[in-house]
């Protein structure tokens, strides 16, 4: 497989508030996303799993061309985006395209669902010869009948909602669509509708997906790869199923052990976490999972762990779960993705 | 009635008025939360959790109609008390939590303020309200409390917020909270935690919990009890454990085999139930998941099936368990 997104040590700032930052009695920035490196590559479905705050959804916009403060490379099909001109970026926005989490607020009310799939060639300046057609074709590549065009987006479900979003998407033959929880507050049935979708657009059209979500369910049926970030890194990165069986940082193991499992019955082993992500703003020194790590040692609050690449995953802890025989071995999430 | 039921809803139905015609968001609900119980409330967009919500809490908007029904908290019906009389219940012997909690909290007060300012039915000094709120956020596990008092909700991590939404929602120790996905916007082991706490705050309150969400996970582990609400409808209720266990109703088992925490085998293709809702604006006369139901037969379009306690569940609609109903 070919990488279609290569990312190496990005890095991506924000400009603190001036009045925080004299509360503070500094200036400056935050680091919202920290040395994050990853490869794409064509027709794979990447997962990016952390919580709230973590810089999940910075990372994407970064990889879209959208963010403002941004070090490192981002090379997607070998261009190093970073050094785009405008006219480069707008080229890149079709390139990828966005799903995003709230799928009726993102359709314009007044448009009816014709005029918001015809959006992205106007705005594009793509040449359309049958701007009908092409809407029909849209439709049918979600499944919508072609009377839907006609509708407004407070008539359709959030299910039809949703699907008009992918069309959108797809409007402009994209290679890369990021999907920002694209299944947040849907039920389980419409879920996999949503998800199938996806699916089998990726497979007929070659697309590659970076999904955004906390749904550990979803990710481990649907992504070959998943990245856990924490406090804006990767703290561990690789094959779905590998991760999800014997996770090594410490993070990734109580995520996953949090998981509920569905069977009253079982009473899984969890692994609590204490305390709060640390602030953006007061990083702590060494690992930054150690005042939270339920495994940390002394050194963990010094020293800084690097990268460690094992195979086709990479994680950054220097007492990896399952590994080292002094630290609980025996995985206490085993049973918790199944 | 009971003396051991904090909320009972009998028959209540509910329908907007709509330039289309009428439409009867919810159908003959009934179902009780146990004193000091937790009652999972589940079912997709626009199956009527919202609607049946906002008639818990007084909130329905103008344009709803109540076109019967009883919704009895203890020995009150709240749908025969006045607006002021709704109010004084609401914050006091109702609690509410949402599902994002930057939208219920001001963002230009701080938590203090708010969380003082929520007492107002209590003749306490300011300090016995802020110790009592420092308690409170002591409680819901927010470290350094007296601290955060200070601050405004934008500086609390998620988590935190939601957290302190709870602190806020179970101060005045109601007797019934309403929680409306109030784990969504958060990560699993904030999720997890979260609910962790919402069990124990409620073992030491007593109060009862409605809990709605699309996590069928987080019910089977929070939840004693559960209703499964189909188009408007209550297609099953019962013990969260037997109904997990063989759900009596084909809706909830094609429900549950759609959950991706469910299959076991990674699968990139996930199962659906085909077909959609119906139309609430001319509801079908027979069974409301008849359409899209695999086992249908001949009664099920025509004849509405009526609740039945059947093993484990206490209501299921469905002709199946009706030995009256054959084909």
């Amino acid at each position: 497989m070919s990488e279609l997104l290569s990312v190496r040590d990005l890095t991506v700032r924000f400009r603190t508030g001036s009045a925080l930052s004299r509360l503070l009695g500094r200036a400056g920035h935050v680091r919202a996303v920290t040395d994050v490196s990853f490869d794409l590559a064509q027709g794979e479905t990447l997962a990016l799993v952390g919580e709230s705050g973590s810089g999940k959804t910075t990372l994407a916009r970064a990889v879209a061309g959208l963010a403002q403060d941004v070090s490192g490379q981002v090379h997607f099909e070998g261009r190093d985006i970073l050094e785009l001109g405008a006219a480069g970026k707008q080229r890149l926005r079709r390139d990828v395209a966005f799903i995003f989490q709230d799928a009726v607020a993102s359709l314009s009310p007044r448009y009816t669902i014709r005029q918001l799939l015809a959006e992205p060639f106007q705005i594009h300046g793509v040449a359309c010869d049958d701007i009908e057609a092409e809407v029909i074709r849209l439709l049918e590549m979600v499944s919508l009948p072609a009377s839907m065009a006609d509708r407004r987006p407070h008539e359709l479900s959030g299910g039809q909602a949703r699907r008009v979003g992918v069309a959108r998407a797809l409007a402009l033959k994209p290679r890369l669509i990021v999907a920002d929880e694209p299944t947040a507050g849907l039920d389980v049935s419409v879920q996999g509708e949503v998800l199938n979708l996806l699916n089998d657009l990726r497979e007929r059209l070659g697309l590659s997906i970076l999904v955004i979500t906390h749904n550990l369910n979803i990710v481990r049926h649907v992504a070959d790869r998943m990245a856990i970030m924490y406090l804006g890194r990767l703290v561990e990165t690789g094959p779905t199923e590998t991760v999800f069986h014997d996770p090594r940082h410490p993070y990734t193991a109580a995520l996953l052990s949090a998981n509920p499992v569905v069977d009253p019955e079982a009473v899984p082993e969890r692994i609590t976490l204490d305390g709060e992500m640390p602030s953006l703003i007061a990083r702590p020194d060494g690992c930054e999972f150690h005042g939270r790590c339920p495994f940390a040692r002394p050194d963990c609050a010094t020293v800084v762990p690097r990268v460690t690449a094992d195979g086709a995953r990479a994680y950054t802890c220097r007492y990896p779960v399952g590994i080292n025989a002094t630290t609980p071995a025996e995985a206490p999430d085993e049973k918790s993705p199944a | 009635m009971t003396r051991n039921t904090a909320l009972s809803i009998r028959d209540l139905s509910i329908s907007y008025d709509t330039p289309e015609g009428r439409l009867r968001a919810i159908r003959e609900v009934s179902f009780d939360v146990a004193r000091g119980g937790i009652t999972g409330l589940v079912g997709e967009s626009g199956c009527g959790k919202s609607t049946l919500m906002s008639a818990i809490l007084g909130l329905l908007d103008g344009a709803a109609i109540v076109e019967s029904g009883e919704i009895w908290l203890g020995e009150t019906d709240l749908l025969t008390l006045s607006r002021g009389e709704m109010r004084r219940l609401l914050g006091d012997r109702i609690g509410a939590v949402f599902q994002d909690p930057m939208r219920s909290l001001n963002p230009v007060l701080t938590i203090g303020r708010q969380m003082t300012d929520i007492q107002f039915r209590h003749r306490l000094s300011r300090r016995t309200k802020r110790e009592r709120a420092i308690e409170m956020l002591h409680k819901v596990r927010i470290p350094d409390p007296a601290a955060r008092l200070d601050r405004y909700p934008h500086e609390l991590s998620g988590g935190m917020r939601q957290r302190v939404a709870i602190a806020m929602a179970l101060m005045a120790e109601p007797d019934l909270l309403v929680a409306d996905e109030p784990t969504t916007a958060l990560d699993a082991t904030l999720e997890m935690r979260t609910i962790e706490l919402l069990r124990e705050l409620q073992q030491e309150i007593g109060c009862a919990i409605v809990f709605i969400t699309h996590h069928l996970g987080v019910v089977s582990e929070l939840c004693d009890d559960t209703v499964i609400m189909y188009a408007g409808e209550v297609v099953e209720a019962g013990p969260t454990r037997a109904l997990f266990e063989a759900p009596r109703h084909p809706y909830t088992d094609l429900l549950f085999a759609c959950d991706p925490a469910r299959i076991r085998e990674r699968s990139r293709h996930l199962p659906t139930i085909p077909g959609t809702v119906p139309g609430l604006i001319d509801v079908p006369p027979g069974c409301v998941f008849a359409e899209r139901c695999p086992e249908r037969f001949a009664p099920c379009g025509r004849l509405h099936p009526r609740p039945l306690r059947v093993r484990g569940s206490e209501a299921v609609r469905c002709h199946l368990h009706d030995p009256e109903v054959t084909s």
